[in-house]
């Protein structure tokens, strides 16, 4: 059985799978800005499709063809029969749902034992692609993966097809399925004609966790489902109705469940923006309800932001050798057409030269007695007459500069070139050390008014490198723009470079090299982020030059405090699903050198109930985790952290560390890691190897006599589609296990993160335990998002289904989490926020 | 004793701090200063004694029909002349027209102009043009950018004689009706006609902001 059930992986799911995965490729095209307020286009957009009682999007209890807006994500809670579900969605990528559900269901057979009449509680994961999207002449299609990981007690795929009709108020879907959504209309399954890999669906679910590819698309029938949804005119307002290939064979034979139709209706409302309420009347026989919670993270709860604006950027004056070259300069004149020959407006002689550049640039003489007004009047008169003009500059006869005007942009930027060549300012105050050392504090109580911290600067006649730490813009180059204008405002005119080196944990991340005279020229004007980011060059910084290097200024040692509130969550188990502590965290830090630091935080609950765990770990694993329960209840307050760690860049591109003490609840020990990271590389390798002893679950300073040598090397990989990003984590785990972590994640612009990661090691998935391998899914959501003030501060949650012993890792923090958000490509993303 | 001794320890690191801006203590303080609110005074427009104790351009600035605000001219570059408060709260002015908005919310980022736009570039009444065009960018709060552009249409209505804090200025009324397919906005410009001067201007800048009154309570004046 086991040996035919491989040939099934070999063959047909191998070939399944890749089907799958180019589904995933078919995807939309990338959004571009659009032309009005979000909002708006929201008003006159298509209505958001409805989720159905699986928490994806559908009828009642089936799926449909229609996709949810790029990034929603969805909690909801159905229930009909007994069958309570509750399931967590997102639109990952446009066109690609995934769903991660809880059920308990009431007096079911548990297909661990065979046995009925207990509440069993199932864990499952749906996936779905779009294959087609809906146009004039054809539906959209979709194809979806029904309990893709999970138990497989309700494990289905289908492909189905959705038409909207009426501009979108009528909308038509009907769909093949095949598992368990093969059971109804069903007609033989033509894929068996194809290979007989398809003839039969393998029953044994026992452990759960891991995906049955020889199972896809097989078993003997093919069910055939459909249904309508018609939205009413009274807003929010739509009904369903659908015939449903699932016909709950297993629940019906323990008189669990009556079918009498296959066929499901229903009434549905939309009383708020982001809720749904659904009450249907279920296979003739029952009544269901559903309530869904939806949101996207692309839309702000928080969209007003309260704080100051930026204080201006301050354009240096114009040197004497520039007022001799080009006198005043206007911009862009009115183009107005004139009436006016040019020579009556006084000028005396023109001469035009047609430059390299394909710049045309006049040159005018008026007479001595024309007043210092700049004719504007005379420029528009000359491009008249000589065709296309780019700049005019005036002279008087005695050969004084009166002005220039550039009549086109080409000519503005000509005539900042110009600007630029020509400035010679002193740099007589570079020799002068308390007028240097006045400038530097100068430019420290700017930042400060921003609340940047300056950590170090060198100063140079016509340049300037300044190292900032930026603890509250989420955003670099927002601070990156403050800085600029910090510098515009404080640095003497000589003063044409500006390197900004943002430094997180005293480790000079990246260079951000800005020309002052195109900043000045860039500031204000109409896309103003996008020439900046065009003309700022990103490298990778260099680093420092020991615990003394001269550019360091910040002050050692340095104190760190914080203090704040923190939620634990414990979910999945069977006991009760949802448990939850309420806890204060309270930390420090001393730095006594640049890098080098000692590090500590506490934590304190204050309510919950998460010591009410009584879970035994039955894993024949050493318990590296699944003790998780004795920690929570024993160590109150717990030292979650008390180190020792020295941080430092070895080369512009290489980082590494040190650390030694209590790294987290369970695990003390020393080790280190390093890191290889250029600025310009959108990939990144990276090793660590660390001694670690488990501590007692007193969480203070007693150790276990377990302890292990654990690593891993690693690869990081930022796709750039979508702000996806991959990474490879390769080595032996804290049980002793060797294997991999795999872990995708998307990061949206605002700072949004959702992921999830698997790892497979030399465990065996029965030794493993319930679950077959340690999985989850992650999310992050930045405070900013919900809260009128910028802030970098963050609420991280990991959603694992269970906690064992197997594919588990030191939680000691990543230097790649340190740094890569300061890559060029993430720069680029952010750059709209440069002159905010 | 241990666990006193890991309390003390954090105790101390977290008493000798230098700097408490936490982002807990930012965002506490915050919320502390809605619920408190702002003390509410009856406000009495300033005289124009007062105000030219101020010894540099001035424009007053009104944000919906809130009382206005005054705000002084902190930098200017090319065309562009930024106007703030002391709370780094204002607009920037690229002629008679609010090409960006600092502070105030949602933002104007930039105003995209035609060459021949007489709000921007002074022109006699005379010689306006009939209509223009104007891109407003904006970005949405960590997000993407977006835009909106506008054609805009001039009409010409009375002459108007107003006050701005005491003195008193000939102008003509000019009604800006901008509008795209989805929105209809209007501006008006109270202008002196000879010069094309604008004493004041009532200008859409935001969705999502209420109009801004402009009034100049005294010019900017370059090298002055």
């Amino acid at each position: 059985m086991s040996g035919q059930r491989t040939t099934g992986i070999g063959l047909a799911g191998t070939g399944r799978f890749a089907v799958c995965a180019a589904f995933s490729l078919i995807l939309a095209a990338a959004p571009s800005a659009p032309a009005e307020e979000p909002e708006l286009l929201e008003q006159s957009s298509p209505r958001r499709p409805s989720y159905n009682n699986y928490g994806l999007t559908g009828l009642i209890e089936t799926p449909t063809a229609e996709f949810q807006p790029d990034a929603q994500v969805a909690f909801t809670t159905s229930w009909h029969n007994g069958f309570l579900r509750n399931t967590l969605a997102a639109t990952v990528l446009p066109g690609f749902e995934i769903a991660f559900r809880y059920s308990a269901l009431n007096d079911l057979v548990d297909p661990a034992t065979s046995r009925g009449g207990t509440t069993l509680f199932d864990r499952s994961f749906d996936i779905r692609f779009r294959l087609v999207k809906e146009a004039r002449y054809h539906p959209s299609f979709a194809i979806g993966f029904q309990d893709f990981l999970g138990t497989g007690l309700f494990q289905g795929e289908y492909l189905v097809a959705t038409k909207s009709f009426l501009d979108g108020d009528l909308k038509v879907t009907g769909g093949a399925g095949w598992g368990r959504l093969a059971s109804v209309g069903a007609f033989n399954n033509t894929l068996r004609n194809i290979s007989d890999t398809f003839d039969e669906r393998d029953a044994d679910t026992s452990g759960g966790g891991r995906v049955n590819f020889g199972n896809l698309f097989s078993g003997e029938d093919i069910g055939l489902f459909g249904g309508l949804e018609w939205q009413s005119p009274i807003d929010g307002l739509s009904f369903k109705a659908e015939l449903a290939s699932d016909d709950y064979d297993s629940e019906d034979s323990l008189d669990q469940i009556h079918i009498d139709i296959p066929a499901n209706f229903g009434v549905e409302y939309r009383p708020f923006r982001g809720v749904e309420l659904g009450a249907y009347y279920m296979y003739g026989s029952s009544f269901g309800v559903r309530l869904t919670l939806t949101g996207n993270p692309f839309k702000p709860l928080a969209p007003i932001e309260t704080q100051p604006g930026p204080s201006p950027l301050i354009k240096r004056p114009e040197s004497e050798v520039e007022i001799a070259s080009l006198g005043r300069v206007e911009h862009l004149v009115t183009a107005s057409s004139t009436t006016t020959s040019f020579r009556a407006t006084g000028i005396t002689d023109v001469t035009l030269r047609k430059r390299a550049d394909r710049i045309r640039w006049a040159e005018a003489v008026l007479p001595s007695s024309a007043d210092y007004d700049c004719p504007t009047n005379a420029a528009t008169a000359l491009d008249a007459e000589y065709g296309v003009i780019d700049v005019v500059t005036f002279r008087h006869t005695e050969g004084r500069t009166l002005c220039t005007i550039a009549l086109r942009p080409a000519g503005r930027e000509a005539i900042r070139l110009t600007r630029s060549a020509a400035q010679t300012y002193p740099t007589d105050w570079y020799e002068d050390e308390d007028q240097r050392r006045k400038i530097v504090e100068a430019l420290a109580a700017e930042l400060d008014a921003d609340e940047l911290g300056l950590f170090g600067i060198e100063v140079e006649p016509t340049g300037v490198a300044v190292y900032i730490e930026n603890g509250r813009y989420r955003e670099t180059p927002r601070a990156l723009g403050r800085t600029a204008r910090a510098l515009s405002r404080t640095m003497p005119p000589s003063v044409e470079t500006f390197e900004i080196v943002p430094v997180e944990a005293s480790l000079p991340v990246v260079s951000v090299i800005l020309n002052r005279t195109d900043l000045e020229a860039q500031t204000n004007r109409p896309d103003a982020a996008r020439r900046t980011s065009l003309s700022a060059r990103v490298e990778d910084a260099l680093a420092f030059k020991g615990f003394n290097d001269p550019a360091i200024t910040k002050n050692h040692p340095h104190f760190s405090w914080f203090i704040g509130p923190t939620v634990s969550v414990n979910t999945f188990d069977p006991d009760q699903p949802l448990r939850a502590d309420l806890a204060v965290e309270g930390g420090g830090g001393i730095e006594f050198l640049p890098g080098l630091s000692l590090n500590a935080k506490v934590s304190q609950r204050i309510v919950g109930d998460l010591d009410d765990i009584e879970t035994e770990s039955d894993s024949v694993l050493p318990h590296v985790r699944s003790d998780f329960a004795d920690y929570l209840r024993d160590g109150e307050p717990a030292l979650l952290r008390f180190t020792g760690d020295y941080a430092t860049k070895l080369t512009k591109n290489v980082y590494g560390r040190l650390s030694g003490g209590y790294f987290e609840r369970q695990f003390g020990g020393f080790g280190g890691e390093i890191l290889w990271k250029p600025a310009n590389f959108n990939w990144g390798l990276g090793a660590d190897v660390y001694y670690a002893r488990q501590r007692t679950s007193e969480t203070l300073f007693s150790f276990r006599d377990y302890d292990i040598v654990t690593g891993h090397a690693s690869i990081y990989w930022d796709t750039g589609f979508y702000g996806l990003s991959g990474q490879i984590d390769a080595g032996r785990y804290l049980a002793g296990d060797y294997g991999a972590t795999i872990t995708i994640k998307r990061r949206l612009a605002n700072g949004w993160e959702i992921g999830g990661f698997s790892t497979f090691t030399d465990v065996p998935f029965d030794e493993f335990g319930e679950g077959s391998f340690d999985k989850g899914l992650f999310v992050t959501i930045p405070f900013n998002w919900f809260l009128p003030i910028e802030t970098k501060s963050r609420f991280s949650t990991v959603l694992r289904p269970l906690t064992r012993d197997g594919g588990q890792r030191l939680r000691t923090g990543r230097l790649y989490g340190t740094i890569e958000n300061f890559n060029r490509r993430t720069l680029r993303a952010n750059w709209g926020s440069f002159w905010d | 004793m241990l666990r006193c001794f890991s309390l003390v320890v954090i105790v101390v690191l977290s008493a000798c701090t230098e700097r408490g801006g936490t982002d807990a203590v930012r965002i506490g303080r915050m919320i502390l200063d809605q619920a408190l609110g702002e003390e509410l005074e009856t406000y009495e427009p300033p005289t124009r004694e007062r105000l030219n104790q101020i010894r540099s351009a001035l424009l007053a600035l009104g944000i919906g029909d809130r009382d206005p605000v005054f705000i002084v001219p902190t930098a200017k570059n090319g065309p562009y002349l930024t106007y703030l408060d002391t709370g780094r709260r204002g607009l920037i002015l690229q002629g008679g027209a609010i090409s960006a908005t600092v502070g105030l919310g949602h933002d104007l980022k930039g105003l995209k102009i035609s060459k021949d736009d007489p709000v921007v570039y002074r022109t006699p009444l005379a010689e306006w043009p009939s209509v223009i065009k104007r891109v407003y960018q904006y970005r949405v709060r960590d997000g993407e950018d977006y835009i909106i552009g506008l054609t805009c249409q001039f009409s010409r209505g009375p002459h108007a004689v107003i006050e701005i804090y005491e003195l008193f200025f000939e102008t003509v009324q000019v009604t800006e009706t901008c509008a795209n397919a989805y929105r209809t906005v209007t501006n008006t410009h109270w202008v002196e006609p000879d010069t094309g001067f604008i004493w004041r201007s009532e200008q859409w800048v935001s969705p999502k902001l209420p109009d801004l009154t402009v009034e100049i309570v005294r010019p900017f004046n370059q090298g002055r």
